[in-house]
């Protein structure tokens, strides 16, 4: 800024010369109290203003209104305004003393924080940062919360219903009781059954990256003897609503939970790989996702219950993990690699067109029996570990 | 301007806000796709790069951030995360991080853009809005009808 321009503030009991400073913070705790030190006069008469031509201008008026605590505006450039709290770098006072040939400013009680190298908390607070940061940012921010907490933040303004465009939906009923406490728990868990419907009806949908949803804990046997079960399936009767959530997935985990028919036809075209464990289904609901994943390559049933005879016929699905007690009629004609938990039907039907085995926990010696009525080059590995689940 | 020093590094200039110049070896700028993109389209050859969003304090710790990611490899993960968590305690104020916050996602840095938004979830986790507002001097808020009305509404996300 050319023209001359005079700022006082506070009068010039101890003027500073602004190219003696390392930093300038305005404000403080309480901006107004400096302008107010010399006798509780309004701040107009005490900022003398000057500024003609270029318009610069120095305000500093009463409290309330956060648009008048504004302490200096530059008209030609409005981005160059001064905030109460701003910080000041030695080169951005200098750029402003530039513009403004006579600034004085009066420290008053602030004069110790020039000194002040390390950064003052309260004189930072003075403005919101949070609220300042766009919507995608916070957003970011937002899905790295636990989403009970990501969706309370609806409380503040600037957040609003931004919890509803996060792409990381981490849905885990352990967050919302206490699985050591196994008595008394069904309303916490019938709340997160509310929740978690309220989550999937609300939710924007369109980019999300993973969805982690996990009910455990929240079946127990009686439970489905008492008819509990129902309410549980429920989570999951939006099945056809779920699926088309998870269009783009790459990756579907389902713990703990009902898997019933949907309505129609489910379509995940970018699902590569489907964890499901301790799931409750039929047959046909298994069979029915498996076809309408075209590029799953990976599915792993760990414990799944219902299952009788299984034909798992996707083009591209190359790896199967499947453990369970009982030993269903599975059949997978493409399958490339598999990883049991014991010797089943499965491997003596399929053995011969695998590439690697893996088994876990290490089986009876049964197995060794089947690999020895093989032809020499299939399987190409064997892998024999024990490891949990 | 590029300049190649002894190890036959190329070397960028970026200025910040005020004016501040930095010079570091492009394969610590090109962390950021911004630069990476700017570089691409020849803008280093002809003087310094202008990054008119950030400020020299805020770039001197993007750059400090960047140069260590550029040094080390994934066999020191654990080192990593440990020199992280430092990192970011050393900007554990608000203003410091929403700073480096905005950016990380001005310069497109992943991994800084992670790092900032995970410290500011967990500074905003489990606590009350009184509490956010309260930490962060968010003003001009819901006043306490429109809350209630909020939470009403939305009664299944607060039981």
């Amino acid at each position: 800024m050319c023209c001359g321009t005079l700022a006082r503030v506070a009068g010039a009991t101890k003027p500073l010369k602004v190219d003696f400073l390392e930093e300038i913070k305005l404000g403080g705790a309480s901006p107004k109290a400096s302008l107010e030190s010399e006798g509780k006069k309004t701040s107009s008469s005490q900022v003398d203003c000057d500024g003609y031509g270029g318009g610069d201008h120095v305000e500093a008026q009463e409290k309330e209104d956060p648009l008048l605590s504004i302490f200096w505006h530059s008209f030609d450039n409005p981005a160059d305004t001064i905030l109460p709290g701003m910080r000041m770098s030695k080169s951005e006072a200098e750029t402003i003393a530039n513009k403004v040939s006579d600034f004085t400013l009066d420290c008053g009680d602030y004069g110790d924080h020039y000194e002040d190298e390390s950064r003052s908390k309260d004189v930072g607070d003075q403005v919101d940062r949070l609220s300042n940061l766009p919507d995608l940012v916070l957003a970011h921010i937002l899905s790295f919360m636990p989403i009970q907490d990501a969706v309370k933040t609806m409380q503040l303004r600037s957040f609003g219903s931004l919890w509803a465009s996060i792409d990381n939906l981490d849905l885990n009923s352990c967050l919302s009781h206490d699985c050591h406490i196994r008595v008394n728990r069904d309303s916490d868990d019938f709340k997160f059954i509310d929740f978690v419907h309220q989550v999937l009806l609300l939710h924007q949908r369109s980019n999300i990256q993973r969805l982690h949803l996990s009910l455990r804990g929240l079946w127990r046997d009686n439970a489905i003897q008492n008819g509990y079960g129902n309410n549980h399936t429920e989570v999951l009767r939006r099945g056809k609503e779920l699926a088309d959530m998870c269009v783009h997935f790459a990756q579907l985990s389902l713990v703990y939970c009902t898997v019933a028919a949907p309505a129609g036809q489910i379509w995940m075209k970018s699902l590569q790989t489907l964890y499901l464990r301790q799931v409750w289904s039929d047959d046909c609901t298994i069979e029915n996702l498996v076809s309408g994943c075209p590029l799953l390559e990976k599915l792993s049933l760990i414990r799944c219950y219902g299952l009788q005879k299984l034909n798992l016929a996707s083009p591209n699905l190359k790896y199967l993990k499947f453990f369970h007690e009982t030993d269903p009629e599975i059949s997978v004609p493409n399958i490339k690699s598999l990883a049991l938990a014991s010797v089943s039907n499965l491997l003596r039907r399929t053995a011969r067109n695998m590439e690697k085995i893996v088994f876990s926990p290490t089986p009876t010696p049964e197995y060794k029996k089947i690999f020895k009525s093989l032809p020499a080059a299939s399987p190409r590995a064997v892998i024999l570990f024990a490891i949990p689940e | 301007m590029s300049i190649t020093t002894e190890n036959n590094e190329k070397m960028i200039t970026l200025m910040s806000s005020d004016g501040e110049e930095f010079v570091v070896e492009e394969a610590v700028a090109a962390q950021s796709q911004t630069i990476k993109h700017l570089i691409e389209d020849g803008c280093s050859t002809e003087g310094s790069i202008p990054l008119p969003n950030v400020t020299g304090r805020v770039l001197s710790e993007v750059i400090q951030y960047c140069k260590k990611h550029s040094s080390s490899d994934d066999k020191e993960e654990k080192e990593l995360e440990a020199w992280d968590a430092e990192f970011v305690k050393a900007a554990d104020d608000h203003v410091a991080l929403t700073d480096l916050m905005m950016a990380a996602n001005f310069l497109d840095i992943k991994g800084l853009l992670d790092l900032v938004a995970q410290t500011l979830a967990n500074m905003i986790t489990g606590k009350s809005p009184e509490e956010v507002r309260r930490m962060w001097n968010i003003k001009n808020d819901f006043t306490p009808e429109e809350a209630e009305k909020v939470r009403k509404e939305n009664q299944w996300a607060f039981e």
